[in-house]
């Protein structure tokens, strides 16, 4: 691995090594006394996470894999750890597998340093995701259009980003196909990954919104509407509006913090169940749906908080 | 081994270790301790205020009538049951079913103010967009994600046979 032949970015490899502030454990003792080499920090949404490495050459792909709003930073305390036992080359005589850990717990065990990139991209995204201060993460897609915010929360492979495509080609502004990130009053923030549409079911390139020929969003929007809108070949928009009590309850559905923080949870979500209409149902295909979600947007009076 | 049968004791709203939020008529309740979320609607809400532990179930819907809640003994009983089973009340113990309660469960059903709607509140990882194939295989078994992995989100994670990781199906 020691070739270094994944990037040619510059990362500090001098830093102190990374360590994490809870109780230490037997299995977290015995993979501190592994010879960690170096470490990068990384900060995002009010919280840290430390990285450590058995080999500096890893950092710099570890930084190019860092998720949408995370920079690395000076060293300082860390809410999470996250560890990488660096394997050998594929074509070395004695193959040694790469680990990744987070805190004591396996995440990955692989010969191929790629997943382990994919596998630590997709943890620490979540970890923060997690750990936010002051925010809350949704899994939802997000646009803006006229001043408020449209919100479709939904599990993986229900269509969000395609409807959010939809909507993008239909004049509205890109927040997110990923994460609804909402502030304490309710209000949206811009999560600005590059969109992963998928083709047949298969996850394709990431584009960027700006590809698609589409603004992205820089300030906080009030939500106006969610929808709950699961793809189904062959059906029609038809929603049914939910009371406050059960938006809340299908927001909660895509919170990734109610278990960690469930009060501050419970009274954003109420926040946005509170200002917007919410709607459930299944569609058809994303342009049709789209439009008839702008439509509907705009006909929703403003609330006044 | 035989336990003894519990005596019946008028029915109590549990508040420990629970989060509670009025959303208009109805009410949000957050468990702590099991991560469950129930939304009652507004009759069940005005039930399950009026257990105070020393009112009997006629009593209750007394007491939620009072409030607001028009229900009568049949319709408290089915709540009561209801919220028996989401762990919001102790102390009820139900009358064993009896034959009209099919129609009773029909009529209940058409109005929705009885209704105790729950849910166990999802991991970051259950909420989370997808699994990673490479996490997947090295989840144990008993823990797979059942999240579509991400790589190919037409498979799922989840236990393989008898084999001692999860991987993608």
């Amino acid at each position: 691995m020691g070739s270094g032949h994944f990037y040619d970015a510059t990362v500090r490899t001098d830093l102190p090594l990374p360590s994490v502030r809870v109780p230490p454990t037997p299995c977290l003792d015995k993979l501190n006394r592994v010879s960690w080499t170096a470490g990068v920090y990384v900060r995002a949404y009010g919280c840290t996470i430390g990285i450590r490495t058995t080999d500096a050459a890893v950092l710099p792909a570890i930084v190019q894999h860092l998720p949408t709003g995370a920079r690395t930073s000076a060293p300082r305390g860390t809410d999470h750890l996250v560890s990488w036992v660096v394997g050998s080359d594929a074509d070395s005589r004695l193959r040694r597998f790469h680990i990744l850990y987070a805190g004591a717990q396996r995440l990955v065990r692989t010969f191929d340093p790629n997943e382990v990139l994919r596998v630590l991209a997709h943890h620490v995204e979540l970890a923060v995701a997690e750990m936010a201060v002051g925010r809350l993460f949704l899994h939802a897609g997000v646009v803006g259009w006229k001043g408020r915010a449209l919100v479709i929360p939904g599990p993986s492979h229900s269509g969000k980003s395609s409807l959010v495509a939809a909507l993008l080609a239909q004049g509205a502004t890109y927040y997110s196909d990923e994460y609804a990130v909402l502030d304490s009053s309710g209000q949206v923030r811009p999560y600005p990954r590059a969109l992963h549409l998928r083709d047949r079911g298969e996850l394709g390139e990431a584009v960027p919104a700006a590809t698609l020929g589409a603004r992205t969003g820089r300030t906080p929007l009030p939500v106006g509407l969610v929808a709950m809108a699961r793809y189904h070949e062959g059906s029609t928009w038809e929603p049914r509006a939910l009371s406050p009590g059960r938006a809340v309850m299908a927001l909660l559905a895509n919170s990734i913090s109610i278990r960690k923080k469930p009060a501050r949870t419970l009274a954003t979500l109420e926040c946005v169940a509170r200002g917007a209409v919410t709607l459930e149902g299944t569609r058809g295909e994303a342009p049709a749906t789209a439009a008839r979600l702008l439509e509907t947007l705009e006909r929703i009076p403003e609330v006044t908080p | 081994v035989r336990r003894p049968l519990d005596t019946a004791r008028p029915p109590l709203a549990v508040r420990d270790d629970l989060i509670v939020r009025e959303i208009d008529s109805e009410v949000l309740v957050y468990d702590r301790k099991r991560h469950r979320a129930h939304c009652l609607g507004p009759l069940a809400a005005a039930i399950w205020k009026a257990c105070d532990g020393t009112r009997a179930v006629a009593a209750v819907a007394e007491a939620a009538s009072r409030a607001g809640a028009l229900v009568d003994g049949p319709a408290a009983e089915l709540v009561l049951r209801r919220l028996r089973r989401a762990r919001l009340v102790s102390g009820f113990r139900p009358s064993p079913p009896d034959p009209h309660r099919r129609a009773l469960l029909r009529q209940a059903a058409a109005a929705a103010g009885l209704a105790v709607f729950s849910m166990a509140s999802p991991t970051a990882l259950q909420a989370a967009s997808c699994t990673p194939g490479g996490q997947c295989v090295a989840m144990p078994n008993s823990q797979c994600s059942g999240l579509p992995c991400c790589e190919s989100p037409a498979r799922r994670c989840t236990k393989q046979g008898n084999a001692s990781r999860c991987d993608c199906n």
